[in-house]
């Protein structure tokens, strides 16, 4: 029979079409890879390819010491990654250019509340911004309070009671003595202090502050008076302009532009103090934002305002430190001292002269690893205002924190005021749900483009979708940069397990009109 | 050997050429791809794998040339 079939003459025209079919297939199959002619791209982050150091579309999951080697279940043969620290990135190589980008990630969490995934956007020298889609929210995912959806904005409402028929009713009668809380969702209701009055006398910050801020004043009756000084210490590559963008409930009141020094190689050459000084009148009464849009290379010097309520929100760069005082000789280097509402707060230096230790409410910070973010947390961290009412506990409103050398980086979810007296909160009953809120007693939450996991077994799969545009695209134009981010997975016991990752790009499909327009393009 | 099983072994001869040229021509043509748009194969299969089914071909082939060729050097 064997011997049949291998000398019949039949069978070897059939081979013989194989040996051309199968490379003229492959290689068609590599063009559709490529032109994703149907308009899909589908691809999958393989461990196989991951172990034997082979290039993939979907890069290996960086960095290194974050995330650990490929390791396999011994029931289920089951391969995953550990993630152990936060964040970790990954990019994509786009084979054309594509116009959406749909990441769906298998993953095993046990512990950690929140997951979220970011699409870098605009040039990684000047600021590190991302859009962050969630994936996770266990408060939301576990909630067992009853949901209203609007459809028309995709936006969903949780309710412990039957307050509100609708999200719109909710909308037009915001209560201001119940906390709600809002995840992934701009709701920013105008907020009015009854008490407040203006005060004479300015309000001078000598502390000098490195890099991007944003900053919360309060303004009625008055007008807006800022005056800054800043410094380009010429560090990094490319020029560095100066940019505040003044906000009132999401609407751009002013913006200016102030040009670059001129240096823009990293010469380290600091240019002389400047300053600038914004005045605005008759502005309706509320909460104003300021948005110093600056690249890490300009330190704010100082900054004297009228208005007396005035806060730096979530990220503080307290800079007045050892390592810049050769291109400073100015810089006061004496300890400063910020009051917040935080409860949870990490610092990190990346400078040996700013490993110190750090105190907050008589507690202790230690840094002593350099570009590693360290922790405190409140002893009322957990424990939400009512419970610790219950027990007889008085949560603190303000914490003091004292950092002696400075040169560091404090991230929280809150505000920090540089005078007890200037502290005031911008968003008063709102709640911004992240991975630093601390227990809070919630009456509402307010969420939008949320669907949580679906599971399987111990795997959860999520996905997120992102319009690609323009300043998404980086190093070439092919590349997007994600980040996978879990704030505080260094504080829970488990690691999360990724077992898989697959992107699908999308774009038109091809079609031969479009084939005829390139050529008589041409 | 009999005619059927001289045709047999000319027919393999020529199959596994053909599969030795087309291989070599689907190396070439994906080594000059990959030139020109980088990640165009190695993002799928690394390049040496083709060069291996080639290797492996190119030996078949030899071997059932190796008469032909044994041959041509008495010849010589």
């Amino acid at each position: 029979m064997i011997k049949q079939i291998l000398t019949s003459f039949a069978w070897f025209r059939v081979l013989r079409a194989v040996c051309i079919l199968v490379p003229v297939l492959v290689f068609g199959w590599l063009l559709n890879q490529y032109f994703a002619f149907g308009g899909r791209l589908v691809t999958h982050y393989s461990f196989a390819k991951d172990l034997r150091d082979q290039e993939q579309i979907i890069s290996d999951l960086q960095p290194a010491g974050r995330v650990s080697s490929p390791e396999a279940d011994l029931d289920s043969g089951v391969q995953y990654r550990r993630w152990r620290l936060e964040p970790i990135y990954f990019d994509v190589f786009m084979p054309r250019l594509y116009e959406k980008a749909t990441v769906s990630l298998t993953y095993s969490n046990p512990s950690q509340k929140f997951i979220s995934l970011g699409l870098r956007k605009g040039n990684p020298e000047i600021a590190n911004t991302f859009d962050f889609q969630p994936l996770e929210n266990k408060i939301i995912d576990h909630s067992k309070w009853s949901l209203l959806y609007d459809q028309a904005n995709d936006i969903s409402f949780l309710q412990e009671d039957n307050d509100f028929k609708s999200v719109q009713d909710f909308f037009n009668n915001v209560p201001r003595d119940k906390k709600v809380g809002v995840f992934n969702v701009n709701f920013h209701p105008p907020i009015i202090l009854p008490d407040y009055a203006p005060q004479p006398g300015r309000l001078v910050i000598n502390s000098t502050l490195r890099g991007r801020h944003v900053f919360y004043t309060y303004i009625k009756d008055e007008d807006l008076d800022l005056h800054f000084t800043w410094q380009d210490i010429n560090r990094g590559f490319g020029a560095d302009p100066v940019n505040v963008e003044i906000m009132h409930n999401d609407q751009l009141v002013k913006n200016v532009s102030l040009a670059d020094d001129g240096q823009v190689t990293p010469s380290g050459l600091t240019s002389q103090p400047t300053d600038f000084r914004l005045q605005e009148a008759d502005l309706p009464e509320g909460v104003y934002t300021i948005i110093f849009n600056i690249t890490d290379d300009v330190f704010i010097r100082s900054i004297d305002t009228a208005q007396h309520l005035f806060v730096a929100e979530n990220t503080l760069f307290l800079a007045a430190g050892e390592d810049y005082k050769q291109q400073i000789p100015d810089l006061d280097l004496a300890q400063t001292q910020v009051f917040s509402d935080a409860l949870r707060l990490r610092a990190q230096t990346t400078h040996d002269t700013g490993l110190q230790v750090i105190d907050i409410n008589g507690q202790s910070l230690i840094l002593q690893t350099l570009g590693a973010p360290q922790a405190w947390n409140s002893p009322f961290f957990d424990i939400t205002e009512s419970a610790a009412a219950a027990a007889g506990l008085a949560r603190p409103d303000i914490t003091t924190i004292t950092v002696p050398k400075n040169d560091v980086q404090l991230f929280a979810n809150g505000f920090y005021a540089f005078t007890p007296d200037s502290y005031f909160n911008p968003r008063r009953n709102i709640v911004e749900l992240t991975p630093d809120t601390p227990a809070v007693d919630l009456d509402y939450l307010l969420f939008s483009h949320y669907t949580p996991p679906g599971k399987r077994g111990k795997w959860l799969t999520t996905t997120a979708s992102f319009d690609i545009r323009a300043d998404h695209l980086q190093e070439g134009g092919r590349t997007l940069n994600f980040i996978l981010s879990a704030p505080g997975l260094d504080l829970v016991d488990d690691d999360i397990l990724i077992r898989d990752v697959t992107v699908t790009l999308e774009k038109k499909p091809f079609s031969f009109s479009k084939l005829k327009d390139f050529f008589a393009r041409l | 050997m009999t005619t059927t099983r001289l045709s047999a072994k000319i027919e393999w001869q020529k199959t596994v050429h053909l599969a030795f040229v087309a291989t070599v021509i689907f190396y070439l043509v994906c080594l000059v791809s990959e030139q020109f748009i980088p990640g165009f194969v190695s993002f799928y299969f690394p390049l040496h794998w083709v060069l291996w089914v080639v290797v492996i071909f190119a030996l078949l082939d030899g071997i059932l040339h190796w008469g032909v060729f044994k041959n041509r050097m008495k010849k010589f």
